[in-house]
């Protein structure tokens, strides 16, 4: 587990200090992952390239100040990359279908197949799909809603004719659950 | 107490982006004077991210590794000092150099030791027709791969309704390597993508035709070179 993470470190110290060869390895690791997320929550490719394209320089451009107390160097990208999908979404008048995006079935997110894929980020994947799996129906919709369309709850309990309370407890319930999951022991 | 309580439970919506903006300001407020929800929310946060791990991955098309190391290229600050350079880098240099270009134009360059993704192993040098006198150019590539880099230095800019034309010559047929314009200094770096791997072709050429491009060049030619 901790290999996959010292290696990233490792390419972000390379990164902040200009090796474009690093940038380039983290893509080549990392680069389906964030386009994947970007079409996810913006429906078309031409958007989720360009979302790509800047969480790559965004990282290029900021690694000198990133910190690994932050997080993980793979999370922090793919935050930098969902925080500029929401920028996206909130400035369209209309977001992709949620009923068209969801997250992998846990056992389709076991990297066996793909050799290229490190063991560390394959069994992180399923981990974290297995524990999406695990949650209420109810609950992985609202929170789903959220996560890949970015929308607030009082929109989500419009959107699911809900009561907003019963959203915020969905959510906040989800993301506890999660957390107790996904928690390194 | 009470009050923290409320505030850590609208932690979670905070880490997805989910709270609206009064609630958002207020829980803002609260976080700058508690370091235990500054550090709860960190813990969430890192929950969101990795959440993007469980989404299928997508295969992006080959080309955006590139542009995304040339735009890293583009952004690397001036004063960064030069890296170690590959050889073909250095003979491109030397190349430059003793052509003429100028330090600018060879900052730009070495920049593109983007290299990772485009290794350049030649690099033909364009010499600008009247039309364009003052201007430089040149084309990096890998002879049996179909992507290369082009750079111009000081190239007109041109009108609205103009733009540049790259074209790739084998055996007299003309093809297209993309259009593009120059910035108001008459600079540009554009990726080439040809349909055959530039080894297949033997000369270039550069033309001023309508934006978009024209079938094949109909417009005053500014550069050339040999592949």
């Amino acid at each position: 587990m901790k290999e996959g993470r010292q290696d990233d470190l490792l390419l972000m110290q390379r990164i902040a200090r200009e090796d474009q060869q690093a940038l380039g390895q983290l893509y080549d690791r990392y680069g389906r992952l964030v386009y994947g997320l970007a079409r996810s929550m913006v429906g078309d490719e031409a958007t989720a390239e360009e979302i790509t394209q800047d969480a790559f320089t965004r990282v290029w451009s900021r690694a000198g100040t990133y910190l690994p107390e932050q997080g993980r160097p793979l999370t922090w990208l793919m935050r930098i990359a969902r925080n500029r999908a929401i920028d996206e979404l909130r400035s369209r008048s209309s977001r992709p279908q949620p009923t068209s995006i969801s997250w992998l079935e846990e056992e389709l997110a076991d990297g066996g197949a793909d050799p290229a894929e490190q063991a560390e980020l394959s069994r992180r994947r399923k981990e974290v799909a297995g524990a999406i799996a695990a949650l209420p129906a109810e609950q992985r919709r609202v929170l789903a809603l959220a996560y890949f369309q970015a929308y607030t709850q009082r929109e989500i309990a419009g959107i699911l004719k809900q009561p907003l309370g019963t959203v915020k407890t969905r959510l906040r319930s989800a993301m506890k659950k999660l957390r107790a999951a996904l928690e390194e022991r | 107490m009470a009050v923290n309580a409320h505030v850590e439970d609208l932690l979670p919506a905070l880490a997805l982006g989910s709270l609206e903006p009064r609630e958002r300001e207020r829980v803002s407020r609260h976080l700058e004077s508690c370091a235990a929800c500054r550090s709860r929310l960190a813990g969430y946060e890192e929950l969101v991210a990795s959440l993007g791990l469980a989404v299928p991955r997508a295969e992006p098309p080959r080309s955006l590794r590139s542009r995304v190391l040339l735009k890293a290229a583009r952004q690397a600050p001036r004063a960064r000092p030069v890296p170690p350079l590959g050889w073909t880098l250095a003979a491109a240099a030397l190349l430059a150099l003793s052509l003429g270009l100028n330090l600018f134009l060879w900052g730009r360059v070495a920049r593109l030791e983007v290299a990772s993704a485009l290794l350049p192993d030649q690099v033909a040098v364009l010499a600008a027709t009247e039309a364009a006198a003052g201007a430089r150019g040149l084309l990096l590539f890998r002879p049996g791969e179909n992507e290369a880099t082009l750079v111009v230095e000081d190239l007109p800019p041109l009108a609205g309704d103009r733009q540049y034309q790259l074209w790739l010559i084998r055996e007299g047929q003309r093809t297209s390597g993309g259009v593009f314009s120059v910035t108001s200094q008459g600079y540009a770096c554009q990726l080439v993508t040809p349909p055959l791997p530039l080894s297949s072709y033997q000369a270039l050429g550069i033309t001023v035709e309508p934006a978009g491009g024209s079938p094949g060049p109909t417009g005053q030619r500014v550069m050339g070179g040999n592949l």
